[in-house]
Order: structure tokens, then C-alpha cells, then sequence
């Protein structure tokens, strides 16, 4: 039976104490597809990403390529870029991928993969500095090499472009298209509404921890972007500040 | 100056307020009140050791001062190095370098935040009422050890403000602060060594040293430790003497500051945006960013990590941990687990059958430091990072490969230190093995404790109210491995010698550590996937 969703979330919350902040969320991300998590600061973006990642408890089921997401078969099959990277100080950048490689037990041509991702990253010369001497834009680059080493099927970047330089920022735009087109199903949380406004396929609205929205390129009236329509269901009673 | 003690109060009330709201906090401070008020008024109303001027127990107590304020001096000194950001936060930096405020004033408050430590070492010295009672230390005396000890830090944070304030970044300066700070206490150990290689034991050479004129004269230490232990020892006309000498120091520094032209705001600038990125960093989840401010330049020689699935962690620790340190394992915990070797190896030498006891005291105190020690792992600080969640590896497997480092960190404490003791007092070499083995198997134990603790609360220990659970909860498991250790050892002594019996009851801890550690472990497999990735609690 083919697979629906390669990243399945389904009927999924997540209760810290008082505050529920993912509230029964069901989302779906197709291979080949770019889904986009957008949503005010608190909607609860990056609880449902580390819940995806198996990196919280949580009520619901979620799946990644058919699999429970804490089986070993999902964790091999998902790739995660953090917004904070955090990277080891005392390791240098190639011993991170080389980490990565064999914790995940890659076969020996993930070294050409990896010289290839410290070059579209212009890290080539940095290669044996230690985490802690890189810059934050660096760390994030080195963050997302990190996450695509393993080739996974399925990927999910929070706030991916967040302190990375003009260069980088193409880099991985350009990346994410070609994961896109290799059938990878990418997710990204994002507060940047129009950084990937001509490569979605879907976008998720998310407030007070639940999903408020699902719009496709279709769905927009014409004449109005994705941010108009974030707006119009985040904000549906404010109007413009005049200045 | 409203504006300044206005922030100090509101800083007080609302972290006050923030206590009474705050479940853990709040259960945390009522048992410290109430085990420090248990101690002060148990101590008050028993019986207690009456102890005359200069006598052995007296003189322990004016060696504790000294050591005590001692330490304190060498942590201000390295804070007067440093630049600012442990004096201001960001929020100061922001608002109150920008706002009229006489830079000397704004520098008073920076104090005022550090003599939260002052308050904290109090407790510690109220702590011990109990003990310090058998030094001949009364209700009264601890009292004034309190005040001679607050005031003291008073001294030291002035004495370190107007360091800071005139070291301008300089080198060269720095290094006159260091050769003075140690010069202050040549005398004393230049007294000290003369009495120990005059054929001295070392707690007499130390003794005699306490009763000279010399000791009391080291500046704050000496002056701190004689006010005290006059004042309390009833000799009043030194006791004021010493004290005088701190309240005008203080009072003469303060002065001078007040008078000089400071610029500091440029060096703190800097480095409390450093420290304020940190922090968030932290509060965040990426808790490496804590090693960048422990280490200095690294130079990296050896590169690549070893292993394979789970293995990676242990072979990717023990290169951060030869990287971060040139030691490789060996830490500060090690320095000190030495140290006490060597006293405890000279108060066991001579006297037969003392050596069987420091060995059994060298464990227990292994043991008791060890509860706080595991947690400084690299394997309980990857639970803060996505890794070791994200790896396609059994959950146990990761858990055992990520802890190995700190068995490893055990094993070479353990061995150093019960070597140390073994060859200085001639112990037998199978109760240096066995101790050996059963502070390793401990050290598993702690670990397997935290972990099963982490499948079912959901949170690793790392917070005040949960060390202490934490810590009752690991005596609970291993007090029948203890006890059990004492019966066998009772039923051995019969015929086959004290050696042999303290061996095997020893030997019978180890195995229960290590057959305990196996079911716990075995308890919590699965932790990783029934647990939240961890956040340090962010506080200041």
C-alpha cells in the first residue's frame, strides 16, 4: 500500500503543566512535497516540530515514512535542523559530520557527500575549527550540513534562515528545492512568511496551539499572498496601523 | 541612588514573590530554614565541647576560617580578572550604564549582586553549627563567626571592585594582582613547611602555625580567622584588633574607589553580551555553550571519533573531554579526591588497623562528594542536545555508551586516590581493589538512578528540590548494599582478621551496587523515548 504522508501527525497535543500547547494538531507532509509551519510567537510551532522529532512526550500518533516516530526506521528516515544549533565546542566541524556518519552508521561515501556539503557551505576552510570558534551564522550552516549527511526522506527545519548570511540563505534555498525534487518531504517553521512563497506546497496555519488553517497556492484569491491570508486568520480584527 | 536601591528592592521582592509561587523553590527554601534552624537550636540547647585558647580543637577552628576565607579571596580575586559579566546582566548594562548614574555608584550595585554569595556562605557556616560546637564554637560564637565572615566578604568585594576597576585590561597589571595575592601568604606557608620538615606531623605543623602571630597576620585570611577566633575564644583585646584591621581596610577602600576616575563600561560591555548570549543559548537547550566559558584556547592536535551507532557517544566524549582538557578525565573532583588521599594516607600511617579505617572513610567521603560529581558527566549533558533522542540506536544502548566517560572519570579517581592512601599507610592491596571496583559500581548505580528517575518523571535531576530527592532516593537504594556490607564484614571478623572482613564487606557493596545498577538500568530502558529533550532552568 502506498504511503500517504511521509510525515503523519495526527489528533497530536502536548500539555506543559497549565499551558496545552499543541491542542489535537493533525498535519500531513507528502514525499517530494514543501510544507510551510507558520504561525505568531507561542502557536505552539516548535513543540510540534520536537514532538515530530521525538524529542517531547506527547498524546496522538505521529509517523515518519509509515513508522512510529521513536522506532529506529523513523529516526533513520528523518533529518532535523534546530533553530539554536548546538553543536559540540570541543569538536571541529568535519568531526561533527564524521559524528554524524557514524552514529547513523552511513556507509563510507558519506565523506564525498559531506566535502560536498562543506563546499555549497563555504565551510571548506574551516573544516578543523572547533564548534565553539564559529560565529552563530557558521554554527548554523554546520547545523545544516549535520542534517542533510543523512540523507533522510523526510526533513524538518526551524527557522532555518535565521542567522545565515545572504550566500547561505541561496545555498539553502536551492538545496531545499533539490530535496523537493528528490522526493524528500520538507518541513519548515518558519516566522519569514515570504521566504519560500514560490516553493510551497502547503502551508499550515498555526495559533494558540492549534492549527487555524491549511491553505494550498490554489487556495489564495488572486491579488493575495500567503502573508495577506496569515493576517486575515491570525488577526481577523485588527486593521492596518496608520502611520 | 533612588533609582539604584529601587531596583535592589524590587529585584529582592519579586524573586521573593517568585519563591512563594514557585512550589519546588518555595518546599527547597523551607527545608533549608528548617534544617539550618534544626541544627542552630540542637546545637544551642546539648552539651558542648569546652575548649580553651590554643587548645588542638581550637586551633582546627581558626584553620577552618582561614581555609574558608582563603578559598573565598582566590574566587574574588579571579572575579576582579574577569570582565563584568559576573557583575552586571545585559538588563544592566542596558538601562543603567545609559541612564545619570555615577558609574562609582552603579559599580556599588554590581557589588551588591555578588554578596548574594556572601549570604550563601553564611548558610553553609550556620550549617555546621553541630560540628563547630565540638571545636568549643557556642551558640554566641557562631554568631560571631557569621558577622566576622559577612564583613570579610565585604571586604574582598570592595577589594575586588577596585581591582577590577584599575586593571584596565592590562597583562601586566593582572600579574602584579597574582604575585601579590600569593605573596600575602608566603609567611605562613613558609612557617607552615618549617615546622613539617622539622619532623612535624602535618595537622601539628598546621597547629603550631595556627597559634604564631605570623598566620593571623596574612592579610584578610590571617585578619578574618583572628577576629573571629579571639572574639569567640574571649580574647577580645586581639580579636577587635584584627577586626579593626578589616573595617578600616574596607572603609579605605571604599574611600579610594569612590575618589578615583573609573571607565569600565567598554570591557563590560563586551563580555555581558557574551555571557547574555550564553545564557539564552542555554535556556534554549544547547547546554555546550556552558564549556566555551570553562576553556581556554584548545589546540587541536588528534583529529576523528571513533566507533559506530551507539559507540559514537563514548568515542566522541572522550575526545571533547582530552580536548577540553589536557588531563583528559582528571577535573577539579580529582584535584580534590587527591588531596584528602594524601591527608587521609598521613593520618592513617603508623597506628595499625588506622589505615583500614581511612580507607573505608576515603570511600564513604568518594561516595558523598560522587552524588554531586555524576551529574558533571558529558552523558547527562547530552540529554540536552537532539542527538543522542535522534539516533537511530536503542535508547539503552545510548544511555550506556553516553555514561561510559563518567565510569571511566570514576575508575581513574578511584585508582589514583585509594593508590595514594594504599602506599602512603601500607594497606592491604585486595581493600584498595575492592574499594576501587565499589566506587566504580556506586558511580553506575548513580547513573542508573538518574535515568529511571528520568523514565518516570520525565525530567533529569538538575534542580535544587529534585537533588535533594534525588539524593534521598539513591541513600534509600543503597543503605541495605551498606549495611549488608557491615553484616558480612561482622561475620568475617571472627577468625580471619579486620583486614579480611572490611575486604569482603567492601567487596559485598561493590556487587550490590553493580547487581542494583543492572535492574535499574534494566527499569529504564526506553528513557529516551518516554522523556522530554531536557532545558536548564533558566535563573539568575
Amino acid at each position: 500500500m502506498e504511503l500517504e504522508y511521509m510525515i503523519d501527525v495526527r489528533n497530536v497535543s502536548k500539555q506543559y503543566r497549565k499551558t496545552l500547547a499543541n491542542d489535537n494538531v493533525t498535519i500531513g507532509v507528502k514525499s517530494g512535497e514543501l510544507a510551510m509551519l507558520v504561525g505568531p510567537n507561542g502557536a505552539g510551532k516548535s513543540t510540534l516540530i520536537k514532538s515530530i522529532c521525538g524529542l517531547l512526550r506527547f498524546t496522538g500518533y505521529i509517523a515518519i515514512d509509515g513508522h512510529p516516530n521513536k522506532t529506529k526506521e523513523a529516526k533513520q528516515a528523518l533529518g532535523y535542523i534546530p533553530e539554536m544549533p548546538a553543536l559540540y565546542p570541543m569538536l571541529t566541524v568535519w568531526e561533527h559530520l564524521e559524528f554524524i556518519a557514524k552514529a547513523y552508521r552511513l556507509p563510507d561515501t558519506w565523506k564525498s557527500l559531506a566535502d560536498d556539503l562543506v563546499d555549497k557551505f563555504e565551510l571548506t576552510d574551516k573544516k578543523n575549527k572547533l564548534g565553539k570558534e564559529l560565529s552563530k551564522g557558521m554554527q548554523q550552516k554546520v547545523s545544516i550540513c549535520c542534517g542533510l549527511l543523512t540523507s533522510p526522506k523526510a526533513i524538518i527545519f526551524d527557522e532555518p534562515l535565521i542567522g545565515l548570511d545572504p550566500h547561505a540563505i541561496r545555498e539553502l534555498k536551492n538545496i531545499i528545492i533539490k530535496l523537493k525534487e528528490l522526493g524528500c518531504a520538507v518541513l519548515i517553521s518558519t516566522h519569514m512568511i515570504e521566504s519560500m512563497e514560490e516553493n510551497w506546497d502547503v502551508t499550515y496555519i498555526m495559533n494558540k496551539g492549534k492549527v487555524q488553517a491549511v491553505v494550498r497556492p490554489s487556495d489564495l484569491e488572486s491579488g493575495d499572498s500567503l502573508e495577506d491570508m496569515f493576517f486575515k486568520i491570525t488577526e481577523p480584527d485588527k486593521k492596518d496601523i496608520e502611520v | 541612588m533612588n533609582a539604584l536601591l529601587y531596583v535592589i528592592r524590587k529585584r529582592l521582592k519579586n524573586s521573593f514573590i517568585e519563591t512563594i509561587h514557585n512550589p519546588g523553590r518555595l518546599i527547597l527554601s523551607l527545608i533549608l530554614i528548617g534544617l539550618i534552624g534544626f541544627t542552630v537550636v540542637t546545637s544551642a540547647i546539648t552539651g558542648m565541647s569546652k575548649q580553651s585558647l590554643y587548645s588542638f580543637n581550637s586551633m582546627i577552628f581558626a584553620l577552618i576560617v582561614f581555609a574558608l576565607v582563603t578559598l573565598y579571596f582566590g574566587i574574588y580575586i579571579k572575579t576582579s580578572f574577569a570582565s563584568g559579566d559576573s557583575i552586571f546582566d545585559m538588563s544592566d548594562v542596558n538601562i543603567m550604564f545609559t541612564a545619570p548614574v555615577k558609574p562609582q555608584l552603579i559599580m556599588v550595585y554590581g557589588v551588591s549582586n555578588m554578596l548574594k554569595t556572601a549570604f550563601v556562605a553564611a548558610f553553609f557556616i550556620l550549617f555546621q553549627a553541630s560540628t563547630l560546637k565540638d571545636l568549643g564554637v557556642n551558640f554566641g560564637g557562631l554568631l560571631i563567626t557569621v558577622a566576622v565572615f559577612i564583613l570579610t566578604i565585604l571586604l574582598m568585594s570592595i577589594l575586588s571592585i577596585v581591582i577590577y576597576s584599575n586593571l584596565k585590561n592590562s597583562n601586566k597589571r593582572k600579574a602584579v594582582v597574582v604575585v601579590i595575592s600569593i605573596a600575602i601568604f608566603i609567611p605562613a606557608v613558609v612557617a607552615f613547611l618549617s615546622n613539617f620538615l622539622g619532623g612535624a606531623d602535618p595537622l601539628d605543623a598546621l597547629t603550631s602555625l595556627a597559634k604564631s602571630n605570623l598566620f593571623y597576620a596574612t592579610p584578610i585570611a590571617g585578619w578574618s580567622a583572628g577576629a573571629t577566633y579571639f572574639l569567640v575564644f574571649k580574647e577580645y583585646a586581639k580579636g577587635f584588633i584584627y577586626l579593626g584591621l578589616i573595617i578600616a581596610c574596607t572603609i579605605g577602600l571604599f574611600v579610594f574607589y569612590m575618589k578615583t576616575n573609573v571607565d569600565y563600561f567598554e570591557d563590560v560591555l563586551v563580555a555581558s553580551e557574551t555571557s547574555f548570549e550564553k545564557k539564552r543559548a542555554v535556556s534554549e537547550g544547547n547546554i555546550n555553550s556552558l564549556d566555551i566559558a570553562t576553556t581556554g584556547k584548545v589546540k587541536v592536535r588528534g583529529t576523528g571519533i571513533k566507533g559506530f551507532g551507539a559507540k559514537t557517544f563514548f568515542y566522541k566524549h572522550m575526545r571533547e573531554t582530552f580536548r577540553a582538557n589536557k588531563f583528559g578525565v582528571f577535573g577539579v573532583s580529582s584535584i580534590m579526591y587527591v588531596a584528602i588521599a594524601v591527608v587521609y594516607g598521613f593520618l592513617g600511617k603508623g597506628e595499625a588497623g588506622l589505615e583500614r579505617v581511612m580507607i573505608v572513610t576515603l570511600l564513604g567521603f568518594m561516595i558523598f562528594m560522587q552524588l554531586f560529581m555524576v551529574g558533571q558527566g558529558r552523558g547527562l549533558k547530552e540529554l540536552y542536545s537532539h542527538f543522542i533522542f535522534m539516533v537511530p540506536e536503542s535508547s539503552f544502548k545510548k544511555i550506556v555508551w553516553s555514561n561510559l566517560e563518567v565510569v571511566v572519570k570514576a575508575f581513574g579517581e578511584a585508582l589514583v586516590s585509594f593508590a595514594i592512601v594504599g602506599v602512603i599507610c601500607k594497606a592491604n592491596i585486595f581493600m584498595i581493589v575492592f574499594s576501587i571496583i565499589a566506587f566504580c559500581t556506586y558511580t553506575l548505580l548513580l547513573v542508573s538512578i538518574n535515568y529511571l528517575f528520568m523514565k518516570w518523571s520525565g525530567v533529569e535531576v538538575n534542580s535544587g528540590l529534585l537533588m535533594i530527592i534525588y539524593s534521598l532516593i539513591a541513600m534509600l537504594i543503597i543503605a541495605p548494599g551498606v549495611v549488608l556490607g557491615f553484616v558480612v564484614g561482622f561475620l568475617f571478623s571472627g577468625g580471619l582478621g579486620a583486614a579480611f572482613a572490611m575486604t569482603m564487606g567492601i567487596l559485598v557493596f561493590a556487587a550490590w551496587c553493580l547487581v542494583i545498577s543492572f535492574v535499574l538500568f534494566a527499569m529504564s530502558r526506553g528513557a529516551l523515548d518516554n522523556s522530554d529533550i531536557q532545558v536548564m532552568p533558566s535563573s539568575k
